[in-house]
């Protein structure tokens, strides 16, 4: 079966709504696919509260953030929905093959969103060496067992990653009535939010190991133990240190990749330290009329810079459309110091915006820092941060003024340990 | 002597609390860590999110949450309370699933809406 | 019975469907949740052209047979089989001096079109490849099969000819009566005329059971494999040797019908022989000696890890034997590679002997070709569509990274033979075993199967046993503590 449409959002988690509402707003005929059984991706099973302070101004849980959003596209008659819906190939032609139950489809777009999300790193990604016994899950899949199945994965869990869906599920187990042990962390310092750290571990006195790592896995049919090590200053575990604990399930929390493999098919070049598409300041990527928001563009650390995100995609997309962005010059956006990376990577000239959000990461927790953007000698501007720490983005606005005229784009962080 | 991690702003300072006839804090760098750690020591007050059982909904157990933060003894408490409870679809997202727990003026609502599964 | 097969590996499932052509009333035993748990799940899926086994042994005889009936015996039984070719790798000239006689040796035991190139040659086709390399042995008759998917089709083919397979099961005794043998189990004792055994890595145990008096020991030795991810799949096409030493054929670099690429395997002899752990060293000696054949393999490609036990044994050679005290009982052991090559050739050995011994009558309404299994992502999008029309459930796919469809998995979840665990579905269709490594749709396969069988979900498992996947309901023990 055919179907064409001005917007087709491959992805109906918080970036593809946000996406497909901005575009729709603006009388844009949208298409979101989305493979669930319903909208709202990943928030669904996240049931717990931290979500929508900067855009709603009120603590909600996922699945309220995600309600708002749902409904404000379901008001929409020129947004159509999908759901239970596989994209299965995207072409550079912007061409989509989809199915769902009601048969194959070939979906001709005049742009697209992508808004796949993440998936977690796994067990077979991190090559732990031992048996193969069940009772071993990613933390979002536990997740999803225990807060929309209302099944324990375990009853004595040892959880290996920091990162905040650890440390959220570590007190979500608590409650639900499982022994959670312990938390393990291969780096010096914490992967998640300190409010975390405080209230899902502290709380319940549930020990954090940092520089450690689980070496090795115990027991044939179900997990019955893991060893753990401390880690040198290089990350390699010091095995003579190790030492066993006894555990009948571990949830790995070590790690979100980008899931671009869509992206991958339609020919667009990725970037390696963001895993997502290179993007400039309209989310549009390398090829034109392809635009990308949230996790699958880089790994986001709260919900509402995703759907920031979505809006600008779908605002971006309607300019696509009306011929409004040229790209007559690309400037590339240069990070040093202690930065990890950098959205947009670059700028298209003319900006057209009037104002341009960069997301960082960094490298290393550092206090009293300093981020300057420079063009070459010149600082244009700088902003001061007593702390930053890996697990929490810098967010920045820059007025389009000041990078209308500059000959280069260099953010350079620099701080005391 | 007691110790906490300021969650107030990214600097996570640590906080040590002499408790005598007042509360002396130390180890703050702003004024926020002080009105933090009084609230934390004299009353600590979490949101619990949980779920309960839901007969005939597409999934077999709905998301809830208390409408307000609760002392945190009552956390343990609720959630004997809450293994009781089973509710049956539909229902809406906001509905209440007991009103003023323990006398404290907050109740237990869903978080989400659970349509009736078509069989 | 007729026959009782001691195991369901690749030989005991080819041997059972061999046999299901004829008038026989056969039992397979398997003692696993499934069949294809041992060495057949956890191998390198290589069809050896044939070069390497010392001529007139029966590896050299059944490998070089087994090569050549693989082609139809893939096509009857639908399962993927390609001659992708193989590369043999010499670094020096010492080598390339091996090259010679492996190619001498191959001549010997009959393979055809063993050819040595020049490097220039060799790195035009799999330009992937170390450039320090010298020169290559050209194998063009080597192949990649799926052994557990060949294992479990020959099986299934055996059953619909009216083969009694019987899941975890275990021989706990072989008792001599007169005109055949008692079989004892953990959970029945049958009468039967002839044993087969193949019991792998326990077919030793077998042997001293039935109290036959030969000194025959199976030495496990462990190899452990890196999985990579599809998206490598293209680093090289044919499978990838260094120079064999008297060890073994070494650690390889392997395609797989699949589109993954296979890093393995290196060999330990180990005394346990449950152990398929992996190890530290063990897996850092793959990856080293890997990469010294294919070097710029990123580590994030790795997608799974695993080990597997050859059934090694003290015989050296293939162990094919009926014992004079024991006339009857026909082992076929110390099956290590190349043993998914030969399985087919053993196969027709054990009907050639069973053949003098009993009047053959070939079964009227015995099959050999089967219906090809529908896979969702092996369709052209007219097929899918007409299946979709005929079950919607075909148009939803539950697993996103292998694109199965919730159809395929309700049809294999039917199946009497597909045992109701993960683990079985996974080898089956492959849910689960793509770069999410099932975190997406566990919940969703658990679902099914708890929908289709009427069961909870935690009552189901990843492989059997004691491998349950969930635990109780959520605050079940603040329902069951006491006071308020």
């Amino acid at each position: 079966m055919k179907k064409e449409v001005d917007i087709a959002v491959i992805g109906g988690g918080p970036g593809g709504l946000a996406g497909a509402f901005s575009a729709g707003k603006r009388g844009l005929k949208v298409l979101i696919l989305e493979r669930g059984e319903e909208l709202g991706g990943i928030l669904n099973q996240c049931i717990h509260p931290g979500f929508g302070l900067l855009y709603f101004k009120e603590e909600l849980t996922g699945p309220e953030y995600a309600e708002r959003w749902i409904k404000m596209v379901e008001e929409l008659d020129n947004i159509e929905i999908w759901t239970k819906t596989m994209v299965l190939e995207v072409s550079p032609d912007k061409r989509i093959l989809a199915v769902n139950e009601k048969g194959l489809w070939e979906i001709k777009a005049k742009a697209i969103i992508f808004s796949m999300g993440c998936r977690e790193r796994t067990q077979g990604n991190l090559a732990i060496p031992g048996t193969r016994p069940s009772g071993i899950f990613t933390a979002g899949t536990a997740q999803r067992f225990v807060n929309i199945e209302g099944y324990l994965p375990g009853e004595k869990i040892l959880i290996l990653g920091s990162g905040d869906i650890g440390l959220i599920m570590a007190r979500r187990l608590r409650w639900e009535g499982a022994e959670v042990i312990g938390v393990v962390e291969k780096l010096p310092y914490p992967g998640g939010l300190t409010r975390n750290l405080v209230q899902c571990l502290e709380d319940y006195d549930i020990p954090l190991y940092l520089s450690h790592t689980v070496v090795e896995i115990k027991g044939k049919e179900r997990l019955e133990g893991v060893y753990i090590a401390p880690v040198d200053d290089k990350g390699n575990p010091i095995l003579e240190n190790k030492k066993y604990i006894s555990c009948d399930t571990l949830l790995l929390s070590v790690g979100l990749i980008p899931e671009n493999e869509l992206s991958e098919m339609a020919e667009i070049p990725l970037d390696g330290k963001t895993g997502g598409p290179f993007v400039d300041q309209f989310l549009m990527t390398e090829k034109e009329g392809f635009f990308a928001c949230g996790n699958v563009l880089l790994v986001n650390d709260l919900v509402d810079y995703v759907s920031l995100q979505g809006l600008l995609a779908g605002e971006s997309a309607e300019k696509y459309l009306k011929g409004e962005i040229k790209r007559e010059k690309k400037l590339p956006v240069k990070i040093n110091g202690n930065l990890r990376l950098v959205v947009p990577q670059y700028l298209s000239y003319p900006i057209i915006l009037p104002e341009i959000t960069f997301y960082f990461r960094v490298l290393n927790p550092k206090e009293n820092s300093i981020l300057y953007l420079k063009e070459k000698e010149k600082i244009l501007k700088t902003w001061k941060y007593p702390m930053v720490k890996p697990a929490e983005m810098l967010v920045i606005k820059v007025s389009s003024s000041i990078l209308e005229n500059v000959e280069e784009i260099n953010f350079v962080l620099e701080g005391s340990k | 002597m007691k110790k906490l991690t300021c969650i107030v702003c990214p600097l996570s300072c640590s906080l040590f609390i002499e408790e005598k006839e007042e509360l002396k804090i130390t180890g703050n760098k702003c004024e926020r860590g002080i009105k933090y750690a009084k609230e934390e020591i004299r009353n600590p007050k979490r949101v619990l999110t949980t779920t309960v059982k839901i007969k005939d909904g597409i999934y077999p157990v709905i998301p809830v949450r208390t409408s307000k933060p609760i002392p945190k003894d009552y956390i343990f408490p609720l959630l004997k309370k809450l293994s009781e409870v089973e509710l049956t679809a539909p229902i809406p997202s906001g509905y209440k699933v007991l009103e003023n727990i323990f006398n404290l003026g907050i109740d237990v609502i869903t978080t989400r809406e659970m349509k009736k599964l078509n069989k | 019975m007729d026959v009782i097969i001691i195991g369901g590996g690749i030989v005991g499932t080819l041997i059972a469907r061999q046999l299901s052509f004829y008038s026989l009333r056969i039992l397979l035993l398997e003692k696993e949740s499934d069949i294809a748990m041992g060495a057949t799940k956890a191998n390198s899926g290589i069809v050896h052209a044939g070069y390497d086994p010392l001529p007139n042994t029966n590896k050299a005889k059944t490998n070089v047979r087994g090569n050549k009936l693989y082609p139809e015996l893939c096509s009857q039984l639908k399962v993927p089989f390609k001659r992708n070719g193989a590369f043999v790798l010499a670094f020096n000239d010492e080598e390339i001096k091996i090259l010679e006689e492996l190619k001498e040796r191959g001549r010997i035991n009959g393979v055809l079109g063993l050819e040595i190139i020049s490097k220039e040659e060799l790195l035009k086709r799999e330009p992937n490849i170390n450039p320090e390399v010298k020169r290559a042995l050209y194998v063009p008759n080597s192949g990649i099969t799926s052994p557990y998917l060949l294992a479990i089709s020959a099986l299934e083919n055996a059953w619909e000819n009216g083969v009694e397979v019987h899941l975890e099961e275990e021989v706990q005794g072989v008792i001599k009566e007169k005109g055949g043998y008692i079989v004892k189990t953990n959970k029945n004792s049958y009468f039967t005329k002839y044993i087969i055994n193949c019991a792998g890595i326990n077919g030793d145990e077998i042997i001293k059971m039935a109290g036959i008096d030969f000194s025959f020991e199976i030495t496990p030795r462990k190899g452990e494999y890196f999985v990579l991810d599809k998206k490598m799949g293209n680093l090289v096409s044919s499978t990838i040797f260094p120079t064999p030493t008297p060890l073994g054929k070494g650690i390889l670099v392997i395609p797989t019908v699949e589109g993954n690429i296979l890093l393995g395997p290196n060999a330990q002899n180990i005394n346990d022989k449950e152990d398929k752990t992996t190890t530290h060293e063990g897996l850092k000696e793959v990856w080293e000696k890997a990469t010294k054949l294919v070097p710029n393999i990123p580590f994030s490609s790795v997608i799974n890890t695993f080990a597997g036990i050859r059934a090694s044994s003290n015989y050296k050679d293939f162990l094919i034997e009926e014992f004079n005290s024991h006339k009857g009982i026909l082992n076929i052991l110390g099956i290590d590679s190349p043993g998914l090559t030969s399985a087919p050739a053993l196969a027709e050995i054990a009907e050639e002997w069973l053949r003098e011994k009993e009047k053959l009558i070939p079964k009227k309404e015995a099959k050999k070709e089967r219906e090809k299994t529908l896979y969702f992502r092996e369709l052209t999008n007219e097929e899918r569509e007409e299946l979709i029309k005929r079950n919607p459930k075909w148009g939803h796919i539950v697993c996103r990274c292998e694109h199965v469809s919730e159809m395929e998995i309700i049809e294999f979840i039917r199946h009497p033979l597909t045992p109701k665990t993960l683990e079985a579905l996974r080898k089956r269709l492959r849910v689960g075993t793509g770069r999410c490594h099932g975190a997406f749709c566990t919940p969703h396969i658990l679902k099914i199967l708890s929908k289709e069988l009427g069961k909870p979900m935690n009552s189901f498992t990843l492989k059997g046993g004691n491998s349950k996947i969930l635990f109780g309901e959520n605050k079940v023990r603040w329902k069951n503590e006491k006071g308020s």
